[in-house]
């Protein structure tokens, strides 16, 4: 009978476990069937930007090599010079690789797309580039109006220097060319993500005792001591915000998942959450 | 007979000096290496020099892109002397020289080595003068005779007045010039041609006897100061100088007798030169894109965004049709929404063309004094086929002489012609009153119309003929007076199957004229003679391939409506062409290629100060005069046609999508930007006159007050070269 009751007991309990485990924006709980109890424990901490990034590309193009780097070192040091004054506090350019190349016109790429000859390849200017990056930290301290005359100050400046801002890349005739239908100007950026990472783990842990002494009182079982804890950040897949595939795509380049910051082309709160997953003895 | 020892011995040394020589030939250049260098170095100068003419040992006329027919049977007959000069046969050189100068030619011009195409007779006369010593010798030995003949029966000098014996002067020096009595007949034709008032003809013979004659029984020094005169007359200030050097160096302290009285001539030399005036640039009209040299810097006034007035001509429905017309397959090519009209300004008004409607602004309120059709109407026009096949956005042109306003067009009523020609009309300036419409048979005018004193000169040719005039009409009714051939363009296709014909470029400087034709030529015409003085050719790379497909990229030069242009300081001419890879600087009086170097395509040449070149696409560049290296480039948001700037002491100006910008001369950094209140758009031309910064958009003509000083210093012609610059453009 002892038996009985006992395997009674257990059924129900593996029913409860299969009931909680169903609602899982409620509770991400269940029990091992022999290890005690595990559960998820769920941390958010939200943050605001404290810096916005903006790039831009110098481009020094010639047929000769001579023109292309005199056009490019002076398009450089007037852009230098134009952000310098604008004497924005926190205002830092960073450089981000030069490259050199010689490219086909749109003409010449459309007529490579369509199977034609391509003519006057020798004619093909060579460019040197450099990309940018211009960075504002601090900004948590503006009002959204401040911050936004600042943004456009900048870009405003950068054009005006012959700087390409954002990400617009060059259209090829008949190609639709997405970062020529929306060209994201600006990133947003939270920093210290790993000390809001701890935050969010703090937050985690005690959400899963939380919902492991929830469950223990339920079924009359004494929670014992943690056996395991296995904890995984998913702050970058719940990120909300809109999908953005160059910034996703930068973000994989520039191996951001395990960098100190979190971007988002939305000037909002970003939030930060990890998850863990604990399991606790029965005594 | 030798033993087998000694045989051997003998091979053995043979071997040595075998190897010895081989050794020997080996190293033989290492102990030669200066001899060697300068060949190097004369083959590299000779790379260069054949590199800057452009011509890779092409003959000009054979050059691909503008045709012009030459006497082949005369440069075969040229080729054959020049071969038999360089072989010293001398019996078959004069021989062919004397057929040559004495038959006559089917085609008055012949090409030389540098690129040019010259006066036939000029060319013969200038391969007999370039005859080594020894060939001069056998000329006069069997030409002094009979040259020395007919120079006596040439007239005294008192009497040498009438054309016949003017005539048979010439024919002696050109047939004869390298006799003993060149110098003495090429004297008599400087002195007669002083005496009409050509100095730099007079000069020119001077200046051969000086060159050719070195054992003339002229006195020298009465030669070379003649030369002088002729110089300093025709304003030839720098070479004239050098001859006064010249003149205290070999002959000091020597007087000559002028007027009767003994004078020390280089005191009385460079006094004239004192005296002379700086030359003054010609007649300027405005209506061009060009900028000129600005004597004062421009100093806008503030506040800067609020203009003296504002002027929008670009109505809804027209701009509405614009737009739509850009989707159209036949309007998309044309990039209409980037145009920018042409303006011209006189004192009291700017006129404007845009597409055939001309109309008038009032300088100083900005109002519209006159139109010759409505605004309104060129939108019915946008959404017409046929309009789309005849307009020709380079075509229409405007300018302004005294009370009488020219434009070349498609009249309102032939619109819709799918091969309609563009007519030139004239207008009354104050009224807008037509005055004429020029009927030259069937021509359609291409180029902008240059006025001098009562004629027009204008180039235009045949509907569906390739071959371009030289028109000369007079202004006040708009007849011919005269016109010349100046020979076959290669003319590219557009995607509605019609004919684009390159638009000249006309200049004129003294007596003569210069063509930028932009299909591969230059023309240098003399007016008075109505003859062509030379040709310049330089390959043109002509695209004639249909490749104009509804998605195709527009280019570049086709959203800034880049036009060809020509600047000349003294001597030198700069040119780039529309459609071309290339500045040109050409050295006129030496006729050679100074240097030319690559560019965009889509760069024009906008203005010329001492120390650089500007050039002008979505940035401005700085070339260097005398090494033609870049100096600096700058970006700048250029959106529109009307590629233009002004060249003040210090500062470029450019009228941008994003407003005015001030960019120093020395480095290329952005001094400041005026926002304007011309934002919405895409910037254009710049001009100034009687005070005000006149900017014409693709939709707007907007004037901004420039300081009081400023103002009115530049009471008048605005743009005024510096002293001793004679820096000119039209």
């Amino acid at each position: 009978m002892s038996n009985l009751a006992h395997l009674m007991q257990r059924m129900m309990f593996l029913t409860l476990i299969g009931c909680l485990s169903g609602n899982t924006n409620e509770l991400t709980v269940f029990a091992a069937e022999n290890n005690g109890i595990s559960v998820i424990g769920v941390g958010k901490v939200e943050a605001r930007p404290s810096v916005v990034e903006l790039t831009g590309l110098i481009v020094g193009q010639g047929q000769l090599a001579g023109d292309a780097v005199t056009k490019f070192h002076g398009n450089r040091r007037r852009a230098e010079a134009a952000f310098k004054n604008l004497k924005i506090p926190g205002l830092e350019v960073v450089e981000d690789g030069m490259s050199l190349y010689s490219a086909m016109t749109a003409s010449q790429m459309q007529a490579a797309m369509r199977g034609m000859a391509v003519n006057n390849t020798q004619a093909q200017e060579l460019s040197v580039s450099e990309s940018i990056k211009l960075r504002i930290t601090g900004i948590e301290k503006l009002n959204t109006q401040e911050l936004l005359e600042t943004i456009v100050k900048i870009v405003d400046s950068g054009k005006d220097a012959g700087v390409i801002i954002g990400n617009k890349t060059q259209s090829i005739p008949g190609v639709y060319n997405p970062s020529a239908a929306k060209n994201t100007m600006a990133t947003f950026k939270v920093i210290n993500v790993q000390k809001l990472k701890e935050e969010a783990f703090q937050k985690a842990i005690a959400d899963a005792k939380a919902q492991a002494e929830k469950l223990a009182r339920l079924t009359g079982v004494k929670l014992g001591k943690v056996i395991s804890i296995n904890g995984e950040s998913d702050s970058q897949n719940n990120s909300s915000g809109v999908y953005n595939p160059y910034i996703g795509r930068m973000i994989s380049a520039n191996n951001v998942t395990n960098s100190d910051e979190q971007a988002t082309s939305l000037l909002k709160a970003i939030p930060i959450s990890v998850a863990v997953r604990v399991t606790y003895a029965i005594d | 007979m030798l033993n087998m020892g000694a045989h051997f011995k003998l091979i053995q040394l043979k071997l040595l000096w075998l190897q010895m020589l081989a050794w020997g030939t080996l190293f033989a250049p290492l102990c030669v290496t200066e001899p060697l260098s300068a060949q190097i170095f004369v083959g590299e100068a000779r790379a260069v020099a054949a590199d800057a003419a452009g011509n890779d040992g092409t003959s000009p006329h054979k050059m691909p892109g503008f045709s012009i027919s030459v006497d082949e049977k005369k440069l075969n007959l040229l080729d054959d002397y020049e071969r038999y000069v360089r072989h010293r046969m001398w019996e078959k050189a004069l021989t062919t020289i004397k057929e040559l100068s004495e038959t006559k030619s089917t085609s008055p011009l012949l090409p030389t080595t540098e690129g040019f195409l010259v006066d036939a007779e000029d060319r013969i006369f200038m391969a007999l003068i370039s005859l080594p010593a020894e060939g001069r010798e056998a000329f006069r030995l069997f030409f002094d005779g009979k040259a020395r003949k007919q120079f006596e029966e040439l007239p005294s000098q008192s009497e040498f007045k009438t054309p016949q014996a003017i005539s048979d002067a010439k024919k002696i020096f050109s047939q004869f010039f390298l006799t003993s009595v060149g110098d003495d007949v090429a004297d008599l034709l400087g002195n007669d041609a002083f005496e009409r008032g050509e100095f730099t003809r007079a000069a020119r013979y001077w200046r051969l006897i000086l060159d050719h004659h070195p054992d003339t029984n002229l006195v020298e020094i009465d030669i070379n100061v003649k030369y002088a005169l002729a110089l300093i007359r025709s304003r030839q200030s720098d070479q004239a100088a050098s001859n006064i050097q010249v003149i205290s160096q070999q002959f000091p302290g020597k007087k000559i007798t002028l007027g009767g009285n003994s004078a020390d001539p280089v005191v009385y030399l460079k006094s004239l030169i004192a005296q002379e005036p700086v030359k003054a640039a010609p007649s300027l009209n405005l209506a061009d894109t060009v900028p000129r040299l600005i004597s004062q810097p421009v100093k806008l006034q503030q506040p800067e965004n609020k203009p003296r007035w504002k002027l929008t001509y670009l109505d809804k429905t027209a701009s509405q049709a614009i737009v739509k017309s850009q989707t159209d397959y036949y309007g998309r090519g044309k990039s209409y929404l980037t145009f920018v009209p042409a303006m011209a300004v006189d004192e009291k008004r700017a006129y404007i063309n845009f597409y055939g409607v001309c109309f008038a602004l009032d300088l100083q309120s900005g109002k519209l004094v006159w139109r010759n059709a409505k605004f309104t109407d060129l939108g019915k026009h946008f959404s017409n086929y046929s309009f789309h096949r005849s307009s020709k956005l380079k075509q229409y042109h405007i300018t302004v002489s005294g009370n009488t306003l020219l434009a070349t067009l498609v009249p309102e009523k032939e619109m819709n012609q799918s091969r309609a020609a563009y007519r030139l009309v004239a207008y009354q300036a104050d009224s807008g009153k037509t005055l004429w419409t020029a009927k030259v048979g069937t021509e359609s005018f291409i180029s902008k119309p240059l006025v001098e004193g009562n004629h027009i000169y204008v180039v235009s040719h045949a509907q569906n003929n390739k071959l371009i005039k030289l028109n000369s009409l007079s202004l006040k009714t708009g007849q011919k007076e005269w016109s010349i051939p100046l020979g076959s363009v290669v003319s590219g296709n557009s995607n509605n199957g019609m004919q684009i014909m390159p638009v000249p470029l006309l200049q004129k400087q003294g007596d003569s004229l210069f063509i930028l034709t932009n299909n591969g030529a230059l023309f240098e015409v003399s007016i008075p003679l109505k003859t062509i003085n030379w040709v310049f050719r330089y390959p043109y790379k002509s695209n004639q391939t249909n490749t104009n497909y509804y998605y195709y990229a527009i280019k570049e030069e086709t959203e800034l409506h880049t036009n060809g242009q020509m600047i000349r300081d003294q001597n030198l001419l700069y040119f780039k062409e529309a459609g071309a890879n290339e500045v040109y600087a050409l050295d006129l009086s030496a006729k050679k290629v100074i240097w030319k170097r690559p560019v965009k395509v889509s760069a024009q040449i906008v203005g010329v100060d001492q120390k650089n070149v500007y050039i002008m696409s979505k940035e401005l560049e700085a070339i260097d005069r005398k090494s033609r290296k870049l100096n600096w480039a700058v970006s700048l948001p250029v959106a529109a046609g009307g590629l233009s700037a002004l060249i003040d002491p210090n500062d470029a100006w450019v009228f941008t999508s994003r407003g005015i910008f001030e960019i120093s001369k020395t480095n290329g950094d952005i001094v400041n930007i005026y926002r304007g209140s011309d934002l919405t758009s895409l910037g254009g031309a710049i001009d100034l006159r009687n005070g005000l910064l006149i900017c014409v958009s693709n939709q707007a003509v907007t004037a901004y007050p420039i300081s009081t000083q400023q103002s009115k210093k530049d009471v008048g012609n605005k743009k005024i070269a510096p002293k001793n610059s004679n820096l000119l453009n039209n």
